[in-house]
């Protein structure tokens, strides 16, 4: 449990500009936003913390709408989503999301890094939004509504997704050898 | 009623093969799977970017308040309050100060090189003057006037040349 609340620091920012205050914010969710943008671009490390930086930065301009309805974090992951589409919006598709040329195990490689990779390439066989929905649900353990309202998505439509995502990762991880 | 029977056969469907899903697998690899990030100087790199940004943003702020600041001003410049402002100024002496303050001493100066006596005049000198040579030009015949009438005119007169200035500037 943090000493300091999220809302009480997103005070200090708002009330009198407090750049120690957002540090601190920053210091405290970047791991979640990055490894959530980690996961939208395949596994490109540059790319997801150029995207965190961008995200951090709209969080510092756009703290006064914070209106505290949802958790910071799940605010800020809704902009680093947003961030992420236009990203994927002004660069050609085949840019960002070819994983292979990322991702290239060799020898000297341990058997985590080969699940990683897996794992890696089972969420890339996902459509965006599936990915999207399944990388919040099962790496960042966010709720249901949580995921609706970093989505924009009616919270029926996240469970589709959900349920259709794992039903795909199933496949391709056992198809891959991996059993429980 | 044929759409509901086809809702309910798609949900359960669904149900259905959502058994296929293997949670425990799926949760026990995502937990292999999602690495703790460290820092690794990100948040100064984020805070150094915030801080340029704050910089340009003030400058931007800076640059648009004192334009902000003087269009409005400008643009206020009514014909009530420059007419205003300018006899109020008129009235109150203004002009006599500045010229019994700045004017004056430097053609006091002057006239000890030029011996012209236009120079030693006052400002009330000038304005009579001037007024004398409307008078011969266009016959206005605003010497007969009293004093605050013709203070009145020139104070339209000035206001008149002062919105058209602010008009300009902005």
């Amino acid at each position: 449990m943090p000493s300091v609340t999220d809302i009480a620091l997103v005070l200090q920012v708002v009330t009198i500009g407090s750049q120690r205050a957002f540090a601190t914010l920053v210091e405290r969710h970047q791991e979640p936003v990055r490894r959530f943008l980690r996961s939208l671009t395949n596994g490109d490390e540059a790319l997801a913390d150029d995207l965190a930086q961008e995200t951090f930065i709209r969080a510092w301009q756009g703290l006064r709408s914070f209106r505290g309805s949802a958790s910071f974090r799940t605010w800020v992951m809704r902009i680093a989503y947003h961030t992420f589409l236009d990203e994927v919006r002004k660069s050609k598709p085949t840019e960002t999301l070819d994983s292979n040329q990322r991702i290239e195990p060799n020898a000297t490689q341990t058997d985590n890094f080969m699940l990683r990779h897996d794992v890696q390439q089972a969420l890339d066989s996902l459509s965006e939004i599936e990915r999207t929905c399944i990388t919040l649900q099962l790496i960042e353990g966010q709720s249901i509504a949580d995921i609706a309202t970093i989505s924009g998505l009616p919270q029926n439509t996240v469970k589709s997704h959900l349920m259709r995502g794992k039903q795909h990762l199933t496949t391709y991880l056992r198809n891959h050898g991996y059993k429980d | 009623m044929d759409t509901k029977i086809k809702t309910n056969n798609t949900t359960s469907e669904k149900i259905h093969s959502s058994e296929n899903i293997d949670e425990q697998m799926l949760e026990r690899l995502f937990r292999q799977f999602s690495q703790e990030i460290p820092d690794d100087g990100f948040t100064d790199r984020v805070m150094k970017s915030i801080a340029a940004v704050s910089q340009e943003e003030s400058v931007s702020q800076k640059t648009a308040f004192s334009l902000k600041a003087q269009i409005p001003l400008l643009k206020s410049l009514n014909w009530f309050t420059a007419i205003l402002s300018v006899a109020i100024f008129l009235f109150a002496g203004g002009p006599q100060l500045v010229w019994n303050s700045v004017f004056a001493p430097i053609f006091s100066n002057v006239t000890s090189i030029l011996p012209v006596s236009v120079f030693r005049w006052t400002f009330d000198d000038w304005l009579v003057a001037f007024f004398r040579q409307a008078h011969q030009l266009y016959s206005i015949d605003v010497l007969t006037t009293p004093l605050p009438t013709i203070y009145i005119l020139l104070a339209v007169l000035t206001a008149l040349a002062a919105r058209r200035l602010a008009l300009l500037t902005v």
